[in-house]
This record gives C-alpha cells, structure tokens and sequence, in this order.
C-alpha cells in the first residue's frame, strides 16, 4: 500500500471522525512501518486538535448579553401582523396618484413635437461652440469635441431669416479679366 | 408559542441562545457583531413561530439561519475585520508546560486564527459546526443545506488550507495525546 493512499484514505477518516474498523487493518500496519506516514497522520490529528482549540478559545468567556432577551422582546412586540395578499395589494394603491402623474408626463414629452431630441441636442453644442468660437476661446474646448463640433448649420431657405443671409449661388461670380500670363 | 405567548417564547430563547451565540461568535469573532445576530435570529424566529415544527429540536434551523446571517454580514464587512484582540489570550491559561512551548503555542494560535478568518464563509462555518459543535457530518450538512459530500469537500479544503499556513514542524505542538504515537497503533 502506497503512502499517499494510506495518506488520502486514512488521514479522511481520521478528520471525519470515523471509527478505525476492519477496513483500516491495512492501513494501520502500513503506519507500523512507515515513520513518514506515522508522522503525517500524527501531525494531522494535532492541527485538528489545535483547530478544535483555535474555535473554543473563540467563543470562551463570551456569553450573550443579558439585555438581549429584552431587545428580542421588543423587537418581537413591534413587528407588524404579517398581511394577506389582500391587504399588501392594498399597501400598493397609495402609489396609484403618483404613478398616473407620471404616466401622464411621460406621455407628453414622448407626443411632444417641439423638437426631436437629437435636434435640440446638436443645437445645443453648435450654440457652445459659436460661442466660444466667436470670443477667441475655441482652444478651451477638449479636443474630442473640436473634433466632433458639429458642421454649420445650412442656411435657412425660408422665413425671415433667408433674407439676411446671401445667397451665394445667386451671387454672379466675377467676370475673368485675362492678364499678360494668359 | 406558536400562539405568541412571550413567556413561552423567552423559555425558548434561554434554552437555545448559547449555541446561537457560540456559533455567531466564531464565524465573526465580534461580540458585538454576534450578539446582533442572535437578536436577528430570535426575531426571525419569532416571525415565523407558527411554521416551527414542536416534533423536532429546532436547533438546527437555528443555526441554519445564524450561519445565513453571519455570510451576509461578513459579506458586507469583508476586509475590515479587526486584528486579534484579547480572546486568543484565554486560550493558553491552562497550559503549564515551558515558557517557550506556550509562546510556541500562542503563535500557533494567532496563525490559526488568521487562517479561519481568512477562509470562505461557507468553509468557516463548516468548522464551526463540525469542530465546536460536534455536529455529526450530516447534521452539517443539513444546517449548510448541502450534501454530505459538500460538507465533507469544504472541511478537507479549509483543513487544507490551514495545513498550508502552520509549518510542519510546529502544528505538533498540540495538546497532550493529540499526536500519534506508534504504541497507539498497537
């Protein structure tokens, strides 16, 4: 019988408590000669024992409290009756108001046709940018978002607006003056 | 108690609240903390009193739900537990041997110590159940709601674990009659 079998074997039932009956006759006579195992086995059945002392020296001279009783009581006296189903659908209504102003708000802004989110959001940035780009300031932007500002808005093409701005397709280019080089 | 007597149910607290304790202590190793968790665990009880069966010893759901208390607190208090304190100071008083061997044997201790704070809290309890309470391998289990088999892997693996932090020279350092002799192989 090889040592790490009479290691494996044996050193479990040790650890697990279990009775060296006839199944461990071998085992036993592998101890009787073999000083390694012997001391392998000894040496395991210290650290349990030391284990065993390691977990009472934990507990030793602590007892619970003699107020614990009366925070349990106390405890216990203020615990709410456990409810029905009934009466925990019913703990649920008090959040119906809320819940109807909610839907209701949620419902507006979805069937809002002011502008659509991705609009307001590039007018937005296109506005910060104008703003810092127009007082000098364009280098405090991050350069992640110098890279991505937005292109200039198109010109409006109707409204009041399209009268301020040129049109420059409608601006006739300047006729060509041929020179010497020519 | 089942029908909510109080007196009824201090009797119960006075029989089983020492091995609640015990084990909430163990597995934490803060008085305060355990003592928390025995209240937690009688309250627990006492909300649920109607379904607690008379016919069996209600212990081990006891400790079932004092374990389950004590993974959630580690859990939440993981890494801040407080260095070793006075408690392991109790453990070598009765010892009378040499100086040295009680020092050795303190040392042996701290390490111990350390070594089961830092293991899984389902290997800590493990211990605790099987080593201090001297649950038998399936009473473990059945506290732990695992099998027998789960039981028995998580004591090899925390023995193991312990076996790696205490050299071998010095884990023979054991109470008398704790080591093999070959005349004990007779």
């Amino acid at each position: 019988m090889s040592c790490s079998r009479v290691s494996r074997e044996l050193l479990e039932r040790f650890r697990f408590g279990e009775t060296l009956d006839g199944r461990s006759d071998r085992h036993l006579e592998h101890l009787q000669v073999c000083h390694a195992c012997r001391e392998v086995v000894g040496l395991d059945l210290a650290l349990v024992a030391n284990l065993r002392r390691a977990l009472r020296a934990r507990v030793a001279g602590n007892e619970p409290s003699p107020g614990s009783w009366e925070v349990v009581r106390r405890r216990a006296l203020g615990e709410s009756p456990r409810l029905t189903w009934p009466q925990q659908l019913m703990r649920w209504t008090r959040f119906v108001p809320a819940g109807a102003v909610l839907t209701v708000m949620v419902f507006a802004v979805a069937t809002s046709r002011e502008a659509s989110p991705p609009q307001l959001a590039y007018d937005r940035n296109w506005t910060a940018f104008q703003r810092l780009a127009d007082t000098g300031d364009a280098w405090q932007m991050p350069w992640w978002l110098r890279e991505r500002a937005p292109s200039p808005p198109p010109p409006p093409t109707h409204g009041i607006l399209a009268l301020a701005v040129p049109d420059v397709e409608a601006v006739p280019a300047p006729a060509r003056v041929s020179g010497p080089l020519e | 108690m089942q029908s909510g007597d109080l007196d009824a149910f201090e009797e119960f607290f006075n029989t089983y609240q020492r091995p609640v304790h015990a084990t909430a202590l163990a597995i934490t190793r803060d008085p305060f903390l355990a003592e928390e968790i025995l209240q937690d665990c009688f309250v627990t009880a006492y909300r649920v009193r109607h379904r607690l069966r008379l016919d069996v010893s209600p212990l081990p759901w006891l400790q079932r739900v004092t374990t389950n208390l004590c993974y959630s607190r580690l859990a939440r208090r993981r890494g801040h537990l407080e260095p070793l304190t006075g408690l392991i100071s109790n453990l070598v008083a009765d010892l009378s041997a040499r100086p040295e061997q009680v020092a050795e044997s303190r040392e042996i201790m701290e390490v111990l110590q350390r070594g089961i704070d830092a293991l899984p809290p389902k290997q800590q309890a493990a211990i605790v159940l099987y080593y201090l309470h001297d649950y038998s391998l399936a009473e473990a289990a059945e506290i732990a709601s695992c099998r027998v088999g789960t039981m028995k892997s998580r004591l090899h693996y925390a023995l193991k674990a312990l076996r790696s932090l205490v050299p071998a020279e010095r884990r023979s350092t054991a109470p008398r009659g704790a080591t093999l002799a070959a005349d004990e192989l007779q």
